[in-house]
């Protein structure tokens, strides 16, 4: 599929499942009140829902997806691997982790900007460990093993946490960032969130052209011109950056990042850098339509996005990997 | 750089590569890994238009010479000029333009076409955010055309049998459009007509201007194809120059431990290796 109309349809699919977003809920609202609110008008009512919750919830929807299908689909071109994700690398984790601590030790009350700086410290601080671990050998394989240690070390203290709560509160909150959710979002988390994910972005499209060049492997494209170390660490920096700041405000949201290049790269010449941007657009129309999906079924308590995700991505996953696993054999 | 039409006669060649400026040249090369000496003392030199083959037992330091001159591994002694530039003191991307190298066992990581993988050969080219140009899709044409998979533009690279693969790979190199041209076994896995394709592309690079280095184990088809031969063993040179100098049976016996049959075809040297020696 050429790449203007496959970028197109995809920003369309995810913007429309945006707006729809913004008409459904436990208080439906026409498309036409929803307008009239996004021009500056409509009634009080109206303004409250959409403004003060379903705006930044679909705003955060579509940035968070972004954020985590490009993640999932630069560490997949960076460690040509198609098992990689975000949280393969204990990255999201740990950046969840990041925020239990803020939150459970108060950091965050007294200063709400120490939540994004926890979560994107938590994830650093699994990603130095692999850089360190990884050593000077550009081995992709290094790089997941050192991942896999890291995340288990995220699992314990994790666990950790869940242990020293001090409630069963606390408990189901912390439950809440493992599994990712979007429910009650402010324009505050918008602003907290918005200028991470940016910069992740950026330092995760910058080098698309690398993640290419790697398809042939190191010594390939350290003769074409890659500088492997400094590509090394702008994706490090973008997936910590980006991913920090996704899951300070959703949490630890699985399967996007996993489920999303794939989905998209069938439609593309297969290419780890035209994998990106489509990856991109198809995270933010998925995490939106799984927003929407935790709304409209009803349930005592809402449904977990991580979970949602999961139940949407994984069937459509298992079909695709059906189709395409001679290409894995 | 083209210095004239491509001569034969082997010992021109070693002239030209040593006393005109070398397409690239190393010099007293000591590599190390993993608290092993790998190479040591290594001097290398290919002109421009020559065809230089590297041979040499497992474990020689065929290979680690090959990513040496190819600026993937830093000598821990010795220098490597391209051309009048230092490789250590070149950008990678200067590097990139003017060295194209392919790795031993060459390997695609995604399931792209033929005419993508050939196409990866242009992104040293490519300015910052600009698009694939009219002159890289005439590189990336032409590449496919030399190395014979213009047919194979559409299918998957990783679906390919090994002689279109091994054809498919050297396109990409070939899009580079580099003045030195470095192969790391280019024959590996092929049958007798796939590899004597390889060879002849080879030949026909050298022709062309570029200074062509191949790693190779055949020794034969090295001996008919090759301008010079080097011949590692145990990191050092231990014989360099026209085929038929290198390949004689006091070499073979001490070098590869093996006694050799040595006959001639078309004027071109042939050697069968008979049995081990004990």
């Amino acid at each position: 599929m050429p790449r203007a109309p496959l970028f197109t349809a995809l920003a369309a699919t995810a913007l429309i499942l945006a707006a729809a977003s913004l008409t459904l809920g436990p208080a439906p609202l026409s498309p036409a009140r929803v307008a009239a609110v996004l021009v500056g008008d409509g009634d009080p009512v109206a303004r409250i829902i959409v403004l003060g919750l379903r705006l930044p919830r679909a705003i955060l929807g579509l940035a968070v997806g972004a954020m985590l299908g490009t993640a999932g689909a630069a560490l997949q071109g960076y460690l040509r691997n198609p098992l990689a994700e975000p949280s393969v690398l204990g990255a999201s984790p740990a950046a969840a982790l990041g925020a239990v601590i803020a939150l459970y030790f108060g950091f965050a009350a007294a200063t709400p900007l120490l939540l994004p700086v926890f979560a994107i410290a938590g994830a650093v601080a699994a990603l130095v460990p692999l850089l360190w671990l990884a050593g000077s050998k550009e081995s992709p394989l290094g790089l997941i093993l050192a991942g896999v240690a890291v995340s288990a070390l995220t699992g314990a203290g994790i666990a950790l946490a869940l242990n020293l709560a001090p409630n069963p509160f606390a408990v189901a909150e912390i439950t809440t960032w493992l599994m990712g959710s979007l429910e009650d979002r402010s324009f505050a988390d918008v602003a907290i969130a918005l200028p991470c994910i940016a910069t992740g972005l950026f330092l995760l499209l910058w080098d698309a052209r690398a993640l290419d060049a790697l398809s042939l492997g190191e010594d390939g494209a350290a003769t074409l011109g890659v500088n492997l170390p400094a590509v090394r660490l702008r994706l490090l920096a973008g997936v910590a950056i980006g991913v920090g700041g996704a899951v300070a405000v959703a949490g630890a949201i699985g399967f996007v990042g996993l489920i999303v290049p794939h989905l998209v790269r069938p439609l593309t010449d297969r290419s780890p850098s035209a994998v990106l941007l489509p990856s991109a657009l198809g995270g933010a129309a998925l995490l939106v339509a799984a927003d929407i999906g935790v709304r409209l079924i009803a349930t005592d308590n809402e449904l977990r996005l991580g979970v949602v995700t999961a139940f949407l991505g994984v069937p459509v996953f298992l079909y695709y990997l059906r189709h395409e696993r001679r290409l894995w054999s | 750089m083209v210095i004239g039409p491509l001569n034969a006669s082997g010992v021109d060649v070693v002239l030209r590569a040593t006393t005109i400026g070398a397409a690239l040249r190393a010099t007293a090369i000591d590599v190390d890994l993993a608290g092993r000496p790998v190479l040591r003392g290594v001097d290398f030199a290919v002109a421009s238009g020559e065809f230089v083959v590297v041979i040499g037992p497992n474990g020689a330091g065929k290979s680690t010479l090959a990513r040496v001159l190819a600026g993937v591994l830093r000598p821990d002694a010795g220098r490597v000029m391209l051309g009048g530039d230092d490789l250590a003191m070149l950008s990678p991307l200067r590097a990139a333009v003017r060295c194209a190298y392919l790795p031993q066992g060459a390997t695609l990581a995604w399931p792209l076409t033929v005419e993508r993988l050939v196409g990866l050969g242009r992104l040293p080219h490519l300015a910052p955010f600009s698009r694939i140009g009219t002159a890289d899709r005439a590189a990336i044409e032409d590449a496919m055309v030399r190395a014979d998979v213009l047919a194979l533009r559409d299918r998957v690279a990783t679906e390919l049998s090994g002689g279109e693969r091994a054809r498919a790979f050297l396109a990409r190199a070939l899009a580079v459009g580099a003045d030195v041209l470095i192969a790391d076994e280019p024959l590996a896995a092929l049958d007798p007509g796939h590899a004597l394709a390889v060879v002849d592309l080879l030949r026909a690079e050298a022709a062309r201007g570029v200074a062509v280095v191949a790693v190779m184990h055949e020794l034969t088809l090295a001996a008919r194809a090759a301008d010079r031969l080097v011949l590692l063993d145990g990191g050092r040179v231990v014989a360099g120059g026209p085929p038929a100098a290198v390949l004689d049976a006091a070499t073979l016996a001490r070098v590869y431990g093996v006694t050799a049959w040595h006959g001639a075809a078309d004027g071109e040297p042939l050697i069968v290796p008979l049995r081990r020696n004990r």
